[in-house]
């Protein structure tokens, strides 16, 4: 028997909801919606059949007599969407070629969409005359991926209404992260779903608005909670996992299957079907932390990297749980799509994540389903429970959670490794191709000279490009940043707190940028408008050092007055010795801001003795120059470096951050010998061709 | 016969290999040489990422910016070298069948002669060879695309994801490969033959030559055989060779040099196997019974 503390100290601890996804105790969120979906997948003809009862609650003070819902399968229903739109005007979008001059390059059956077939009050009256599609931010009166009902009777505050939806959606070839590849499906954003009444306190929010985007090429999304409970219907060969716990299945005399999952306290729903998948349960369990069951849907030919995927999600469970807050849900899904249906893997939903994996992975821990697995979780988290609003600041998701998946693989010490790219047969034979850690990855691609800020709705973005550098690595590197400011237990405290004080509330950035001051007692204002509202550069350079020998007194020119006026002769040659012998040596040391953001810098100065000096500057000024007169032979500045523990962290430019006096020549040979190398390789090989 | 006496005898060309090496590396300067000083500005002075094996990712990240931003001076460089590399290839190709036809004792006159007097045949051989070469892909790219169509995929085929999610190392796909190889063996071995046969026999018909030395290949499953044998085990070799580049952790300027001196090492042994093609088809052609009078071409090839 353990002793009593031990007992306790080992104990698993209280689940949050019971063995179908229902809450035990008071609800964790608001529930501002209460879904009923009945749905059913015909994979022959691509449809999906559909009804949902929809009982949504009024948070606001003013009635609503107008409501809004999401339709973003019409995103995928002709080359005339938002999505399309913007997909062609920022260069892209996930997966597809935006340049090419059959983009969206689709074949009839591919499209997708989804009709609302009928739309009424419960027991009342129909309101699908009513239906009108709504542009919120843009002028395309083609979308059709938002649209309002009006309702006979307004909502009344603080009150509820009862809606009856059916629809019929066809099923896109995959697209952003949806649909299907032969009879693999993966369903998300699949049904109408209202959009969020934000109400007066609540984002900013002064007056009850409603928050209802349409479908961008870049942006994702943003709900309500509440209880979600779906029956699904799917000939039975199909495996089907889904958001929230299996509650039960049912056999139909059609060959059909009914599966029924349900889950209190999420803002959304999403399943896969396919019948080729391998099902595989695990359990998480671990002191302290609330026991949750997992299913694992693989592609059979990705079974090596199931033993990865299972110690992944637990590392994850287990790092995310202890640095931030406990998951709380019972039951998660993970689902790793074949190679032909890819496009579908790397994407979230709430307790149901789509995965990237490999039939060879790299070992022991492969990148690809190590940091995928870690990030995809981690949006449980961000997107999951938290919640804020994807759609108009995407970096309080993508980038925070970045960050965190950065740390998980900093902690399991997870590796981007060319090596492992290279089949499994020929990596012993290439063991020194550069590996990178993911906080290399962030840095590497952080930066632009050409950013937008990185609070910026999704679709107002430049481009693809600038949207992702934007939302996923600058953010997150300015966190590390943030993270140097504060400290290392500082910065831990801000994300815990974040995402404790904040969980089911919808955040925005003043929200975190709060924590974090408080937390720090710091007024990081300065930081937030420089990194996170600016578009500046932070580039300073150490663009001179120069040292000069001299004797102690090597004045020249006239000095004094009438008789005692005297002219002293400038030295020749070699430096004189003083009386003593000693010569000294001037040094020069000169630091430029090049970028336009200004922050305090220090300036680590060491001479040949071994000594060295701390210089700090505002960093106002285009430049400062430092100036040190002391005796040789060790007097000589060996080097000035600009210290990078702070936002400088962030310099573009790092290289130039130091300055050593004598010429470093070990990496400028490296790299010419490296290039060199490469060359004459490539000549050789081109010579089977000659 | 063995392929190890060739092996032997092209590694024992000292000189040839020595000059073979120097020009390579002249020409790969040609591209090198504009990286150096960008390189050494940054760099220089820099103490970034010290003591760090290269090539760091902080070092690799600042250096490709620098090149961004003289992408042209650079890419144009990196042109000239490789189209310089390319027709080198093919001028010293005659010298090197002559030397391994001829051999011993190497004189650099006598080799440059050589490749002065069948610069033009030589030339005309590559183009003929051409033919054969377009063939050789031709009939990779069909097979390829008809597999596709047929739902296996090659190894040419798979795309990138493919290739990084689930590498396409079917039996398909192999045997694909596996033909593919044979036809660039058969056309690489036919010109080198041809080349042999050119300096053996101060050939001047290139055309019928090359149709000759094709046919030659093609009716000897034996010499195609060894002379795919020989580069396998270049190609396994130059693995080696390549384990043991990597393996040295550059942190500095000494171990940066160490690094260049194995990595001509490395070319060395590239080079010293496909002159290695040379002997070894240059011993065929010297075990050959008498000279068979040379058939005329293919009327698909007459000119």
């Amino acid at each position: 028997m353990l002793p009593p503390l031990l007992a306790v100290a080992l104990a698993v601890a209280p689940p949050f909801f019971d063995e179908q996804g229902r809450s035990i105790g008071a609800p964790l969120s608001n529930r501002v919606v209460q879904y009923q979906i009945d749905a059913k997948l015909d994979p022959v003809a691509n449809t999906v059949t559909g009804s949902e009862q929809l009982v949504w609650r009024n948070r606001g003070a003013d009635p609503q007599a107008r409501l809004w819902f999401h339709l973003y399968w019409n995103a995928f229903k002709n080359d005339r969407s938002t999505l399309y739109w913007d997909a062609r005007r920022m260069g892209g979008m996930r997966d597809e070629d935006s340049t090419s001059p059959n983009f969206p390059n689709r074949k009839k059956d591919e499209w997708g969409f989804i009709d609302v077939t009928e739309f009424s009050v419960h027991e009342g009256a129909s309101v699908l005359s009513s239906l009108k599609y709504q542009h919120p931010d843009d002028d395309n009166a083609e979308d059709e991926t938002v649209f309002t009902v009006d309702l006979p009777e307004p909502v009344p505050a603080g009150g509820s209404i009862t809606l009856d939806i059916r629809w019929l959606a066809r099923v896109p070839e995959i697209v952003e992260r949806a649909g299907h590849v032969k009879d693999y499906y993966l369903l998300g954003q699949w049904f109408p779903k209202i959009g969020v009444l934000e109400i007066p306190g609540e984002r900013g929010a002064t007056a009850p608005r409603w928050n209802c985007h349409q479908y961008h090429a870049t942006s994702e999304f943003y709900a309500d909670f509440g209880v979600f409970d779906a029956h699904l219907t799917v000939p039975a060969a199909f495996k089907v996992g889904a958001t929230g716990v299996l509650v039960d299945t049912k056999d139909q005399s059609d060959g059909t299957r009914t599966y029924h999952f349900h889950q209190d306290d999420v803002h959304d729903f999403a399943w896969t079907a396919w019948p080729k998948f391998e099902v595989t349960d695990v359990v998480f369990e671990e002191p302290d932390l609330p026991k949750v069951q997992i299913t694992v849907f693989l592609a059979p030919q990705h079974q090596r990297s199931l033993p990865q995927y299972v110690d992944a999600i637990k590392a994850s469970l287990r790092y995310y749980g202890r640095w931030w807050t406990a998951f709380p849900y019972s039951h998660l899904t993970l689902v790793d799509p074949p190679a032909d249906a890819i496009a579908s893997g790397g994407m979230e939903y709430p307790t149901f994540i789509a995965l990237v994996s490999r039939n060879d992975p790299g070992e022991p821990k492969d990148y690809e389903v190590w940091s995928v697995t870690a990030h995809e979780f981690g949006h449980n988290y961000w997107y999951g429970l938290v919640a804020s609003n994807e759609f108009e600041e995407a970096w309080l998701d993508e980038g925070i959670n970045t960050y965190g998946t950065s740390k998980v693989c900093s902690a399991e010490n997870v590796r981007r490794d060319l090596n492992s790219a290279l089949p499994s047969f020929l990596r012993p034979w290439f063991p020194g191709l550069p590996a990178w850690t993911e906080v290399d990855s962030i840095r590497a691609v952080s930066g632009s000279r050409w950013d937008s800020p990185v609070i910026l709705a999704a679709w107002k973005y430049r481009s693809l490009s600038d949207y992702a550098r934007n939302s996923y690595p600058r953010p997150a590197a300015n966190l590390y940043a943030l993270e140097r400011i504060v400290g290392e237990d500082t910065m831990a405290r801000v994300m815990k707190t974040y995402a404790q004080r904040w969980k089911f509330r919808h955040p925005r950035s003043e929200d975190f940028f709060a924590v974090a001051e408080e937390e720090s007692r710091q007024d990081l204002g300065w930081f937030w408008k420089d990194f996170f509202r600016g578009t500046g550069q932070l580039d300073y350079a150490v663009n001179d050092l120069s040292c000069v020998e001299h004797p102690k007194n090597d004045a020249k020119g006239i000095f004094g007055t009438g008789e005692a006026r005297k002219t002293v002769e400038p030295p020749k040659g070699k430096p004189k010795s003083d009386e003593k012998g000693q010569t000294y040596a001037r040094c020069e040391i000169e630091v430029s801001r090049v970028g336009d953001i200004e922050v305090p810098v220090t300036l680590n100065v060491t001479f040949d003795d071994g000594t060295s000096v701390r210089e700090i500057w505002d960093g106002k000024d285009r430049w400062h120059r430092w100036t040190y007169d002391r005796p040789m032979p060790d007097g000589e500045v060996r080097e000035a470096a600009l210290d990078d523990h702070g936002p400088l962290a962030l310099d573009m430019t790092p290289h130039n951050n130091s300055r050593t006096r004598k010429t470093n020549t070990g990496s400028a040979v490296a790299i010419f010998g490296f290039f060199t190398f490469v060359g004459q390789f490539l000549a050789s090989l081109l010579g089977m061709f000659a | 016969m063995s392929i190890v006496r060739p092996i032997a005898r092209a590694f024992a060309e000292l000189r040839l290999l020595a000059f073979l090496l120097a020009t390579n590396l002249l020409v790969a300067l040609i591209g090198s040489i504009p990286y150096l000083l960008p390189a050494l500005e940054a760099f220089g002075h820099s103490s970034l990422e010290r003591g760090t094996a290269f090539p760091s990712i902080a070092v690799s990240i600042s250096f490709l910016g620098i090149l961004g931003q003289s992408a042209g001076f650079v890419g144009g460089s990196a042109a000239v070298s490789v189209l310089s590399a390319f027709a080198l290839q093919i001028i010293v190709a005659s010298g090197v069948a002559f030397r391994v036809w001829k051999g011993g004792r190497f004189r650099l006159s006598e080799f440059l002669e050589a490749i002065g007097r069948f610069f033009g045949r030589n030339l005309r051989l590559f183009l003929w060879s051409l033919i054969g070469l377009a063939v050789a892909v031709g009939l990779s790219a069909g097979s390829a695309a008809a597999l596709n169509a047929a739902g296996w995929k090659t190894l040419f085929t798979s795309t990138g994801v493919e290739w990084f999610l689930e590498p396409p190392f079917t039996f398909t796909s192999l045997a694909h490969l596996a033909f593919v190889l044979i036809l660039f063996a058969l056309w690489r071995g036919s010109l080198d033959l041809a080349r042999v046969k050119m300096v053996a026999n101060d050939e001047k018909k290139t055309r019928k030559l090359a149709w000759q030395a094709l046919k030659q290949m093609v009716r000897s499953p034996k010499v195609l055989a060894g002379y795919a044998a020989v580069s396998l085990v270049g190609v396994f070799a130059l693995l080696v060779m390549l384990r043991l580049h990597g393996e040295i952790a550059v942190k500095g300027a000494g171990k940066a040099w160490l690094a260049i001196a194995v990595g001509e090492l490395v070319l060395w042994v590239r080079l010293g196997f496909s002159v290695a093609g040379y002997a070894y088809l240059a011993e065929k052609e010297r075990r050959a019974p008498a000279t068979q009078p040379v058939p005329v071409g293919p009327p698909v090839l007459a000119s």
